[in-house]
């Protein structure tokens, strides 16, 4: 659609566009100096500040002695009139229709027919608050919010440097949503920005509501479990991996910034660990490892125990599972499998309903049904242990947290065919396909078989600060 | 094109895995008749092998409650056809793997056992680190102990008397001809006793009582860590060896001992400590291995004991070192 140089006749079309849109105000204005230089001032009610609004457009308009006067009155009006510290001509429709939603007021002046944006924008967000998903026992408190100029402004304030680069998109056809992406120059290696520059411009689709839709687009290995793009709330992790020659994307709408590329090792690191004494933070670190192979494989090995191989078990605890199961109706395997179920239910259950209420259910579900199916002897106590503990394991990677449910029941069934050799199997299997993702042309294990002197110092423990390498050498060429 | 063959081979694969590894045999802990121990005995006139299996009942198991167990027994021509039979007195499947000890009983001591060790140890699902112990009651006398969970008490017991040396696979894989079998006695009260009986070559020769395995192993092989009581002392005997010189004249045994003190009984004075426990040990050990050789020369089984060629009387001669322990010390500083 093209802009005509009749007021009336932009002002219908605009009417037209946004008959069924009652948030759409159309403010019809008049020069007090001459009533015959009209205009008409669009804006969203609600992003835009009425106050703003009256004191960028309508008085500085409406009160004008000189605008009148003017051979190029739209010019005079840009740079003369109209109050804001941002105005644009604008030219292209949905350049247009944008600005509108993005908080600018949209002025339509007689006899022109490109429009002048005007920003006078109100952001209404939450302010910033610390995210409740990634809380840290010490550190900076702060984390993302919705809005990506909030967002981009604390990236900024942590990374004074003119090498710090923020290129805008907008992505989603309908939904038109800013999106930046972030990475400092000379740190991030070229072949990546351009590479995720390119991934980025070819996303095609009517609406990004999330960074998670992003991360989707842009994933390795689309039917993986493992993610390969890291997701965080928190402003300080994201400046630490730009640091480390990564690329944040930033979205308009969501707090969440996923920085790509997204490593296995990454999982097991938090930014706890860098904000105690190193040797806390390396056993804290092993004991995410540690949690990650019981979270997996403990369920796996109870039952090819239980069901394969007796030997492997000492003689007490052969006698006090053989005991315990006497009366159980079900099968080792099922009774897992139910349980782990049930689990997995509670949990989803506790997260979706409100914290107050959440910690009664989880309680009431921990009682009732641990201890009455005991008491029933509807499962067995040391799967109860099982259970509890695999789960407990899963709540200290929360990032792979679905990856693991999904991989502990396929360890299960391959461990209740065959046994042992089913967890072993299971875990060959884990491990070939870890090896086979590659992201940004970076192997997903790249980290955890470190090649240079000293690069394991961040990846199984956390080594001094002074040993640490902020910058990553498979990311980055440059300096 | 190239997906099919992925998803074929591992299609394949996991088949191979199956067919293998074995859902097959997938057992149930729960649905096993877990043995704690074995008897078994042979009769030479009935030619019959007789086992017998004591099985754990975990009904009403608990944390602090012992393991109430049951006998059950079968026999057969064969030892395959009696663990055969065994299987089919018992509901559920016999699972071996957690039996502690095999129990050979007296039918054993006319008959090799070496046949029966060869078999289990290569039986499928028995642990090669059983242990092996000889027992004169029948079989009868051996299920109708009321006593519960009784292979666990005498594995326990052995543990303690470190008997590691009669473990399945040791005997097997040992280079010696003679093995030392514990002998359980089972008393009137179902109380035990274990005392050693020696085979030589396979074949059941002697059991020994009172210390008469030390001196047995003193004069054969040298002993090591043993703990000895006379009349006022505990001596812990760290190591011991002999040597034997046989002369025209006389035949003369020496051991040399290397002990210390770990106790007293009755009021000694510290400087006469060491002369009192070396008197002491020497005399005891000298009288009990000639009356063990007497014992040896009154059942006729000397030649199964001692080199044949040896044809005098043996002389023993003991050197015994007393070295200074930390109970001297402490004794000689207060």
């Amino acid at each position: 659609m093209k802009f005509s140089s009749n007021l009336q006749e932009n002002f219908d079309n605009f009417q037209n566009i946004f008959r069924d849109n009652c948030m759409i105000v159309f403010r019809y204005l008049e020069n007090a100096y001459d009533t015959q230089l009209k205009a008409v001032a669009v804006f969203a009610d609600g992003l835009v500040g009425a106050s703003l609004v009256n004191d960028y457009v309508v008085k500085p308009f409406v009160a004008n002695a000189q605008i009148y006067k003017q051979e190029d009155k739209l010019m005079f009006a840009k740079n003369s009139v109209l109050q804001s510290n941002d105005i644009v001509i604008v030219t292209d429709y949905d350049d247009c229709i944008k600005r509108l939603f993005s908080g600018d007021v949209i002025f339509f002046l007689e006899g022109y027919d490109s429009p002048l944006a005007v920003n006078a924008r109100f952001p209404a967000t939450r302010s910033i608050s610390e995210p409740e998903n990634e809380k840290a026992l010490k550190g900076p408190r702060e984390g993302f919010c919705e809005l990506i100029l909030f967002n981009t402004a604390l990236l900024m304030r942590r990374l004074k440097n003119d090498h710090l680069k923020l290129e805008s998109f907008t992505l989603g056809n309908r939904t038109r949503t800013p999106v930046v992406m972030a990475y400092i120059e000379g740190v991030c290696h070229p072949d990546l920005v351009k590479q995720i520059r390119t991934q980025l411009k070819k996303i095609n689709t009517d609406s990004i509501t999330d960074t998670n839709q992003i991360a989707e687009l842009l994933k390795a290995k689309p039917y993986s479990p493992f993610k390969t793009t890291g997701s965080t709330e928190r402003p300080d992790v994201v400046a630490n991996k730009l640091l480390e020659g990564r690329i944040a994307i930033i979205a308009d709408g969501t707090p969440q910034v996923i920085t790509v590329p997204f490593l296995f090792n990454e999982y097991f690191q938090s930014t706890d660990d860098y904000s105690i004494n190193f040797y806390f933070g390396t056993v804290s670190r092993l004991l995410r490892y540690l949690s990650f192979l019981i979270s997996l494989f403990l369920p796996a090995l109870y039952v090819a125990c239980v069901k394969f191989q007796h030997e492997i078990l000492p003689e007490k605890l052969l006698y006090s599972i053989s005991a315990s199961r006497v009366s159980v109706p079900l099968s080792a395997t099922m009774e897992l499998v139910v349980f782990l179920l049930f689990f997995e239910i509670i949990r989803e259950a506790s997260t979706r309903t409100p914290s107050v209420i959440g910690q009664t259910l989880s309680i009431a579900g921990a009682l009732i049904l641990g201890q009455t199916a005991v008491e029933a002897n509807f499962i067995s106590v040391p799967a109860i242990i099982i259970v509890a503990i695999s789960g407990l394991c899963s709540n200290v990677l929360p990032q792979m947290k679905g990856a693991m449910i999904l991989l502990r029941f396929g360890i299960l069934w391959l461990s209740s065919l065959i046994g042992i050799y089913g967890v072993i199997l299971g875990g060959a299997a884990v491990i070939i396909h870890l090896a086979d993702i590659t992201v940004s042309q970076t192997s997903y294990l790249n980290e955890m078989l470190p090649s240079t002197k000293g690069a394991w110092m961040d990846i199984y423990i956390r080594g001094p600060y002074q040993f640490l390498k902020q910058k990553k050498d498979y990311l980055s060429k440059e300096n | 094109m190239k997906r099919i063959f992925n998803i074929f081979a591992l299609c394949l694969f996991s088949a191979w895995c199956l067919l293998l590894c074995g859902c097959s045999v997938q057992k149930e802990i729960g649905n096993q008749a877990v043995i704690t121990g074995l008897y078994l005995d042979y009769s030479l006139p009935a030619q019959q092998f007789e086992i017998a299996a004591e099985i754990a009942d975990f009904k009403g198991y608990e944390k602090n409650s012992s393991l109430s167990t049951k006998w059950v027994s079968a026999g057969g021509q064969t030892l395959s056809e009696a663990l055969f039979r065994l299987q089919k007195n018992v509901p559920q499947t016999i699972y071996f793997s957690h039996a502690k000890i095999l129990i050979l009983g007296p039918g054993f001591q006319a008959v090799s056992p070496q046949h029966t060790i060869s078999f289990f140890l290569n039986y499928n699902g028995i642990n090669s680190d059983i242990l092996l112990c000889t027992s004169n009651a029948n079989k009868e006398e051996l299920t109708s102990i009321k006593k519960q969970n009784f292979s666990t008490e005498i594995y326990d017991a052995l543990q303690l008397g470190n008997r590691k040396s009669s473990q399945l696979y040791r005997l097997f894989n040992s280079q010696k001809n003679f093995w030392l079998l514990p002998e359980i006695s089972i008393l009137e009260n179902e109380a035990c006793k274990i005392s050693t009986s020696v085979f030589i070559n396979g074949i059941y020769a002697k059991t020994l009582q009172n210390r008469q395995e030390l001196i047995y192993l003193l004069s054969t092989q040298g002993i090591q860590n043993q703990h000895y009581s006379t009349e006022n002392f505990d001596l812990f005997i760290k190591e011991g060896k002999s040597a034997v010189q046989d002369d025209q004249n006389r035949l003369l045994i020496t051991c040399r001992l290397m002990a210390e003190i770990s106790d007293t009984h009755g009021i000694i004075h510290a400087e006469q400590l060491t002369r009192e426990a070396e008197n002491q040990l020497k005399q005891k050990l000298t009288a009990q291995a000639v009356s063990f050789y007497n014992e040896l020369k009154e059942d006729g089984k000397l030649k199964l004991f001692f080199n044949e060629t040896y044809s005098q009387e043996p002389e023993f001669q003991f050197d015994i070192t007393i070295m200074k322990s930390q109970f001297q010390k402490e004794e000689s500083d207060s």
